[in-house]
């Protein structure tokens, strides 16, 4: 069983993203701003890339995508990542797949380079993106603790019944998962290095990232998830330094909606 | 098949906001601004003489939506922010004589914003990346568009995975308050076009105003009186009134008028048929404007000769009444004698050479007024400049009363953007000094016509959009034939509203903002099925109360109609020359064994135009439908429907089966017919329902 993954660090915010073209209203920079409810649209079909100049070399092993129309049901696309050390000759770092519904997150092969792009290609509907991630993942340093909560999803609905006890209807509004992964024996130099800073700049501040429970054997299962205000991080630790214990809770909504 | 007829969908709610929105570029002629780039916004504009509107949208849905979801279908809605956190329409609510007007109270969510479908020149503003945008959503759209009041406002209600077209509007109105709430949230108040309506004050201020100044205007009956105005200042207009003014009631006869109360003028003419007043002071002892004397049949003028006269013109005008009601003065004829009375037939002259009543106009042409040289003989057509009079033209008001200040002015045309033939300090108002860019208020005084053309006038002069009035008032105006229904001026401050539904009373309808956010009308006669409702499928389980209502009973109404005083307000009794009262004796007597009435005022129903025989009938019907819908108590029910059956609207007849309320038999009533008088689209997605019973 392969540890979870976290993907929160995003090249795209190192510069300013470069789409092919884009549809009116439909900035290529809200990619970027976390929001499932901005979006880049492309203007038209074909091969369509959004493009970073990262300044300096830059290196990138995960991608994360959420909030599309790129799924086999909508636009049918074909994505894959490239680098450039140049801006001119690029070398695939992901081969072409099309994402499924929701929360799709993909290893990419691990190299630094100034240069990254995302190409979507689509014959029939425009690629749309709300968020597009692109960086270095966060691998845990253990799986987590089974069993594995990997779905808890609710419902927010209502439904109805007549006077005479017929059934009317229902009102289904989304399905939020609510989650909780526990993890235990973590290093605490690990714990240091590679995890606070994530829990410091971006769990603790609510910011959105994705989780995937296992990449490896479960890719499907991944998610655009963000801490709860009622978050409360409480690391145990032994005498010894290791960290004994400590949960991760996270919210978002299901990929199938 | 629409969404709402599945068993199973999510609803969206959406909100648009209109707001101001310039359509120049920064710095681009003719917007000649320098600096830091403004927002396009009104209130950040660097540059307002270049300033151009056109409104921009803002869109907002549910925030439980799944927005990538929604743009499958709904794709014209982005950029959408899925910040409603609740929207409550609390729905019009048809009453007998003024709907209870509709309000939506709107709670937004609130976040961080990228800016980017705000901000024009985001990309010049040298932003790291987004991140480094600062500020929240609500804060930074109120702090750049302070002047939201009145700004547009529509509610629309749809399914996911429906087209935007398919989404029905529920409200239309005006954003009245934005409020910030503890939670961080923030609350719209919008109110309907209707309350718009009642908000609006009366006399109108349609947005009218002077272009130059006006100058104060005097009245004097003679020169000497003339040069003692200490007031007057330079360009301030004089008004010699050296005629004889008398002011009796009349009873009809003699020349062929009907009974009113009328000013009759004798002015003196030399041979060469100028005008030289009337220097004696008639001696005629009805002439006191604030005692008119009692009704007489026969007029009796006699006055004091003027030396150098020739002969002396008599002009007449009705107060208000009848006869020159809507056609100002009326020449009776010029005698050579002392006296004049209306049986006897006057040779007519011509006299549309000389000023209304023989007065005189004189301008002060410098500050010394004692100085008869100074005042310089004028026109007697006073005219009057406005910014834009298409208003006017508009709504048939070719002629008619204005009020500035609190002046009340007349005019007899209009000419490009110039009211003319204007009389000054009407109804004893002063006829004070106006500065350039005063309001200029519309008095609304209406020529006998078609009831539904008087309406659609009046939602004109409310600025009511053609979007949000709905088509039944054209219909009802094409298809009306019956009698003429007229509105002399109303000098009393009050709000449009009141006269609205006056008209709307009077015509036994009902008027509200209906589902589609527009402005409806529907005649309370009109009681065709359009649905039935029953325990099996439509009421929601333990959603149903009933109130017997019996508080909405009444046996007997007192209704005033042919308006003819128009200083008193509409509902003063005093302000009407005709009363009817409708009664039921025998509920009063045996049924209820009390006697439950009320006064009703009909400014509109009068006999001009019409035969007053017919006029009289018609107030007969109305009466006898307005007691019988509530000679016995309306029963009304609470209830609630599904999502499935949102197509039932406010002022729906339906039919009712339910075991809730039985027949004296002990049968659930079946087939009755109710009218929804209140739709309340709820928290829950619940439709509340209030519905009363119809007769017939």
């Amino acid at each position: 069983m392969a540890a979870p993954t976290i993907l929160y660090d995003n090249l795209y915010l190192l510069g300013t993203p470069v789409a092919t073209d884009t549809a009116a209203g439909y900035n290529v920079l809200n990619v970027t701003d976390y929001k499932d409810y901005t979006f880049w649209q492309a203007n038209g079909t074909g091969t369509k890339r959004i493009t970073i100049d990262c300044g300096t070399s830059k290196t990138a092993n995960c991608l994360g995508i959420y909030a599309h129309n790129l799924d086999s049901s909508g636009a049918n696309a074909t994505v894959s990542v490239e680098s450039s050390v140049n801006g001119t000759d690029w070398t695939s770092r992901l081969a072409g797949f099309t994402p499924q519904k929701g929360a799709n997150v993909k290893k990419v092969t691990s190299v630094s380079a100034r240069y990254w792009r995302v190409n979507f290609v689509t014959a029939s509907i425009a690629p749309r993106v709300g968020v597009l991630f692109l960086g270095a993942r966060l691998d845990m340093e253990q799986p987590a603790e089974t069993p594995i909560g990997y779905m808890n999803e609710s419902v927010t609905a209502k439904a109805e019944e007549s006077t005479n006890g017929n059934y009317l209807g229902a009102i289904v509004q989304n399905h939020p998962i609510n989650q909780t992964a526990m993890f235990k024996g973590i290093t605490k130099t690990w714990f240091d290095t590679n995890f606070l800073p994530f829990v410091n700049t971006h769990y603790k501040k609510l910011k959105p990232f994705f989780y995937a429970h296992d990449l490896d054997t479960y890719s499907a299962d991944c998610f655009y998830v963000h801490a709860t205000p009622e978050m409360v991080f409480d690391p145990q630790r032994w005498r010894t330094g290791e960290i004994e214990t400590f949960s991760l809770s996270f919210r978002g909504q299901t990929n199938e909606q | 098949m629409s969404s709402k007829d599945l068993i199973s969908r999510a609803p969206v709610r959406l909100v648009k906001l209109k707001m101001d929105y310039c359509t120049r570029a920064f710095g681009v002629d003719p917007c000649l601004a320098v600096g830091t780039k403004c927002f396009n916004t009104y209130f950040t504009c660097k540059y307002l003489t270049a300033y151009n509107d056109e409104p921009k949208t803002y869109n907002f849905v549910s925030s439980q939506i799944n927005v990538n979801e929604l743009l499958k279908t709904a794709h014209t809605l982005n950029p959408v922010r899925p910040f409603v956190k609740a929207a409550t329409i609390r729905e019009t609510e048809l009453s007998e004589e003024k709907t209870i007007t509709s309000q939506a109270t709107i709670d937004m969510l609130d976040a961080w914003d990228n800016d980017l479908d705000i901000d024009p020149y985001w990309s010049d503003r040298s932003y790291a990346n987004v991140e480094a945008v600062k500020g929240t959503f609500w804060k930074k759209f109120i702090a750049r568009n302070p002047n939201y009041a009145g700004r547009a406002v529509e509610i629309y209600d749809g399914f996911l995975g429906d087209a935007e077209e398919t989404f029905t509007r529920t409200f239309a109105g005006t954003i009245k308050e934005i409020k910030k709430n503890n939670d961080g949230s923030f609350r719209i108040e919008c109110a309907d076009y209707l309350e718009s309506l009642n908000d609006i004050k009366y006399p109108v201020d349609y947005g009218m105003k002077l272009t130059s100044d006006m100058p104060a205007i005097f009245t004097a009956l003679n020169e000497a009186a003339m040069l003692s105005l200490s007031d007057a200042v330079t360009d301030d207009i004089c008004i010699r009134q050296d005629f004889l003014k008398m002011y009796p009631d009349w009873s009809g006869g003699g020349t062929g008028s009907v009974e009113g109360r009328f000013y009759y003028y004798i002015a003196a003419f030399d041979s060469n048929d100028n005008p030289i007043g009337l220097g004696s002071r008639g001696i005629d002892n009805r002439d006191d404007p604030d005692n008119p004397q009692p009704v007489v049949s026969v007029i009796s003028l006699f006055w004091d000769a003027v030396s150098g006269a020739s002969n002396y013109k008599i002009y007449r005008r009705s107060a208000y009444g009848y006869t020159g009601q809507y056609g100002g003065e009326e020449y009776i004829g010029e005698t050579a004698a002392l006296t004049y009375d209306d049986d006897l037939e006057l040779s007519n002259g011509t006299p549309s050479s000389h000023p209304a009543y023989a007065a005189r106009f004189y301008q002060l042409t410098d500050p010394d007024y004692t100085q008869a040289a100074n005042w310089q003989s004028i026109a007697s057509s006073l005219s009057v400049d406005a910014d834009d009079t298409s208003i006017l033209t508009a709504i048939g008001a070719s002629s008619g009363y204005l009020k500035i200040d609190k002046e009340i002015i007349g005019y007899t045309g209009i000419s490009g953007n110039t009211l003319t033939g204007v009389s000054r300090g009407l109804f004893d108002t002063n006829s004070d000094y106006h500065k350039t860019n005063s309001d200029v208020c519309i008095i609304v005084k209406r020529s006998p016509g078609n009831p539904f053309t008087h309406l659609l006038d009046l939602l004109k002069l409310a600025k009511i959009p053609d979007t949000s009035i709905s088509s039944r008032f054209a219909a009802y105006r094409d298809a009306y034939s019956g009698i003429s229904f007229s509105l002399l001026e109303v000098l009393k401050d009050m709000k449009l509203g009141d006269i609205f539904f006056n008209l709307v009373n009077s015509l036994d309808c009902y008027s509200w903002v209906n589902e589609a956010g527009e402005i409806d009308i529907k005649y309370k006669s009109d009681l065709t099925v359009t649905r039935k409702i029953n325990d099996s499928d439509t009421i929601i389980k333990n959603s149903v109360s009933v109130d017997l209502n019996d508080e909405a009973r009444l046996t007997r109404l007192l209704i005033y109609y042919e308006r003819d005083v128009i200083d008193e307000a509409l509902d003063e009794p005093q302000a009407y020359a005709r009363g009817m009262q409708s009664k039921d004796i025998d509920l009063e007597k045996t049924a209820f064994k009390d006697i439950i009435d009320k006064e009703m005022f009909f400014a509109w129903v009068n006999y001009a135009g019409n035969d007053p025989a017919a006029v009289d009938a018609y107030m007969e019907d109305i009466t006898e439908a307005k007691i019988n819908r509530v000679k016995t108590a309306p029963v009304r029910f609470d209830l609630s429907v599904e999502i499935k059956d949102m197509d039932l609207k406010t002022a729906d007849i339906v039919e009712l089966m339910t075991d809730e309320i039985q027949d004296i038999y002990g049968v659930p009533i079946a087939d009755v017919k109710y009218q929804i008088m209140k739709r309340t689209p709820d928290a829950d997605n619940r439709i509340k329902l209030t519905i009363e019973k119809r007769n017939g």
